[in-house]
């Protein structure tokens, strides 16, 4: 209206850009067109912070890179190398072993702890907070603390052992362990490693639970009062109705707790540095140690390379068995 | 479908007409691209804030360029160093118009810092350097031969060990500051109460560390990761057998020989004695079990000394109610001992260089030159009490090594000559310290101890890990 209202003029100068905006809008309207617009930020940002770092990783990978050299292109010559490296064929079994002993204990005490939760227990919103606690707290602190209670000369743990139980206790950080029954070895470890899995547990367990406790919650309570009158067993209620119907919580749960504990770094490298003799190295510190302390980025770049495959083929299945349950 | 297509704003107001509430997925879409095209535009380079030192648009100086100096050192062992650095440097910038500022992180954090700055070459203009660290970035530090040659002219001369560390490629990339020497530090009253004979040789240090576990106050020694404590301990007994990593040509792997078999064998033996949890020690742990009255022996600086003398009070009167407590009195120092094939050490050292970056390199050479004039590294030298050992010989006669006759043993451990460098008998190259920096040596003699591997396994294991460095 208010274009009528204007000179001749002023009416032949704005009409052709009004005409401009209105195909943009028509444009923009465009399911096809707008779906795009709404992913580029996202699209942009993966790109810049996912795509290209593991671009350059791999790239780097191949080459003999050093810090404060570029290098050259060497092909597959650092992967090949650490096939070869005692220490790496270790790291990678430290770090399945890690993941997957983790895990199953996580999953295990995660799921008790959110049944728990989820009963009508004293001060249930204060203790549900609480739990969450060794999940809130930054790593590196709650790490450190872990770090004075394995102590070789003040370890509280082994205080207490020794006081109240006259047990003495392991040198946590430092000592191997080889559990025998009937005079054979059984599990031959260290305590170190045992340490570092301790204080993941400590910390991860609670994402489970408050995870699974969220799933829980959604389980509408006529189906429990149902099975009760059909006089099912609390087992039989867990086995049948609770955990099927956790099971995309359970997928996606496990799926990020083995991204995240697979490339785990900073409970090893304040605890043990990867020591002691490399004992406790994941994938993450391995690569840490020789991509920076020994200068060698591509070799270090490698290491984080090897990661790749094994995560790929846990979110390939997490993915497809959340697909089949579609 | 045009209803499907709005988004509703949540927070209607109620003074609006309910048409004007409505955000539509097109006014959203402009919003966020104008909004981010403003961010873009404060952003971009034509509306970078003029910097703080430089010049205004007019071309006109602001203030005067090269006013800030930085540098990145280690947190000392014994605090009242960096105290004392701290102040100096301060007053140093107030006379020469340059504010300095000073940043202490964890010595074993440093090769990350560094390694950060160094790629993205930006960062501290001074960074202090451990042993032969200066060997892995030499790209990334400039030559100081002017400074350092004239230091030594000035000053009596270099020691050879610290000079070959901050000499990659030949000259100068790093000004040495300081030694801080290794002995054996033992607590004299126990020695003398069960009559433990002072070794003269790594044979009776053996017999030694098994004579203090018998009399309940065992020996201990770091075999962990960490950067010093392990390092001058277990390389020189690796050398004192007559074992050696690699040969004269700095190429040729010789690990594997008899001689260091023998090294590692006894190696074994003597941890069988020492105190337990020693594999994963770093160079904290054997000050805190010294102090704490749990060690007979260990080979340490002097922090555990200078520690016990500041807590003297309070050590003497814990001492009434646990005589396990190490007062000053009670702890002694002597210099290792010899091995069969020779008497070796290795003295940690510390040492300053200038990064490629700096934008004031004639500021930073005249602050590294200044620190080491003895009028300021004497008055040093008193505050650390034995700690640091001066790097050039003018300070071998230095006022602080009249003070006090149980810290004479760190200025002799760098003065008799015995030490040596990461890769000895080979020249000191930058594989030598990639191999520092992995702990393999260290991890020879771990692997052993631990019982993870025989000792030719673990001669083995290590032996193949050379190969990655030394091609």
């Amino acid at each position: 209206m208010a274009l009528e209202k204007s000179s001749a003029r002023t009416v032949s100068v704005a009409l052709p850009r009004a005409n401009v905006w209105q195909r943009f809008d028509e444009w923009l309207d465009q399911e096809r067109v707008l779906g795009y617009v709404l992913l580029a930020p996202a699209l942009i940002l993966l790109v810049i912070f996912v795509a290209y770092p593991f671009a350059f990783g791999l790239y780097i990978s191949m080459t003999d890179s050093r810090i404060g050299h570029a290098g050259s292109f060497i092909g597959l010559d650092n992967f090949q190398q650490l096939l070869d490296d005692p220490t790496f064929r270790q790291t990678v079994a430290n770090s399945f072993l890690y993941t997957i002993v983790t895990t199953i204990v996580k999953l295990v005490a995660g799921m008790m702890m959110a049944l728990l939760l989820n009963r009508a227990i004293p001060f249930k919103r204060f203790v549900r907070a609480a739990v969450l606690l060794p999940w809130i707290v930054p790593t590196v602190l709650s790490t450190l603390a872990w770090l004075w209670m394995f102590d070789s000369t003040y370890s509280v743990i082994n205080w207490l052992l020794s006081h109240y139980l006259n047990f003495q206790g392991p040198m946590w950080l430092a000592d191997r362990l080889d559990l025998k029954l009937g005079g054979t070895s059984i599990l031959k470890t260290t305590w170190p490693m045992i340490a570092i899995m301790l204080v993941n547990i400590w910390r991860g367990t609670p994402f489970y639970g408050v995870s699974f406790l969220a799933g829980m919650q959604t389980i509408p309570e006529e189906l429990y009062e149902a099975a009760i009158m059909d006089g099912a067993s609390a087992w039989q209620r867990f086995w049948r109705i609770t955990l099927p119907l956790l099971r995309h919580v359970i997928s996606i749960v496990l799926l990020l707790s083995i991204i995240l504990t697979l490339a785990d770094f900073q409970i090893v490298y304040v605890l043990t540095r990867g020591g002691p003799a490399n004992s406790t190295h994941l994938f993450a510190t391995y690569a840490f140690q020789l991509a920076v302390p020994s200068t060698d980025l591509g070799m270090g770049a490698a290491v984080s390379m090897y990661m790749f495959p094994a995560l790929a083929i846990v979110v390939f299945f997490t993915l497809l068995s959340l697909r089949k349950e579609d | 479908m045009e209803q499907n297509s709005e988004w509703h704003s949540t927070s209607a107001t109620p003074d609006l007409p309910a048409e004007s509430q409505k955000l539509t997925r097109r006014q959203f879409i402009k919003t966020g691209a104008a909004a981010t095209l403003a961010l873009a535009a404060a952003c971009g380079p034509g509306n970078t804030p003029a910097p703080a030192t430089g010049t205004t648009a007019s071309g006109t100086p602001a203030v005067q360029r090269g006013t800030s100096l930085s540098m990145l050192q280690w947190s000392h062992f014994v605090p009242e160093g960096d105290a004392f650095f701290d102040k100096w440097a301060a007053d140093w910038g107030k006379k020469n118009n340059v504010e300095v500022k000073v940043e202490h992180i964890n010595a074993n954090d440093i090769p990350a810092r560094l390694a950060g700055h160094v790629q993205a070459k930006a960062g501290p203009d001074i960074v202090q350097y451990l042993f032969n660290w200066p060997w892995l970035y030499p790209d990334a530090l400039l030559d100081v031969s002017d400074i350092a040659d004239k230091l030594g002219q000035q000053l009596g001369g270099w020691y050879k060990d610290i000079e070959s560390y901050c000499k990659p490629g030949g000259g100068w990339k790093a000004v040495p500051f300081s030694f801080y020497g290794q002995v054996l530090n033992y607590r004299g009253d126990w020695f003398k109460e069960s009559n433990i004979a002072l070794p003269k040789t790594m044979d009776d240090l053996i017999e030694m560390a098994k004579a203090l576990n018998k009399a309940g106050h065992p020996f201990g020694q770091a075999l962990g990761h960490s950067f010093t404590d392990p390092r001058v301990f277990w390389y020189p007994w690796l050398w004192s057998f007559g074992g050696k990593e690699v040969m004269e040509d700095g190429k040729t792997i010789a690990l594997d020989s008899p001689e260091t078999l023998e090294a590692v064998t006894k190696a074994v033996e003597m941890f069988n004695s020492m105190v337990k949890g020693t594999l994963s020690w770093d160079d904290n742990s054997n000050n805190r079990a010294f102090l704490a009255g749990q060690l007979g022996a260990t080979t340490n600086a002097a922090s555990i000394y200078f520690t016990a003398k500041r807590e003297k009070a309070d050590r003497e009167t814990q001492k009434k109610s646990n005589p396990a407590i190490a007062t000053p009195a009670d702890i002694e120092h002597t210099v290792l001992p010899a091995g069969k094939a020779g008497k070796f050490s290795l003295q940690s050292a510390l040492s300053n260089g200038i990064m490629s970056w700096s934008k004031n390199v004639s500021a930073a050479k005249d602050f590294i030159v200044a620190a080491m004039q003895p009028d300021v590294y004497n008055d040093y030298l008193n505050t650390v009490q034995g700690y640091n050992v001066g790097p050039l010989h003018a300070f071998d006669n230095a006022p602080v090594w009249n003070t006090d006759p149980k810290i004479k043993p760190f200025l002799q451990a760098i003065t008799e000559g015995s030490s040596r460098w990461p890769g000895w008998p080979g020249p000191p190259s930058a594989a030598s310290s990639q191999v520092a920096e992995n702990y393999i040596v260290i991890d020879l003699f771990a692997k052993a101890c631990s019982g993870e591997f025989t000792p030719k396994e673990s001669i083995t294991a290590a032996a193949t890990a050379l190969k990655r460095f030394y091609k």
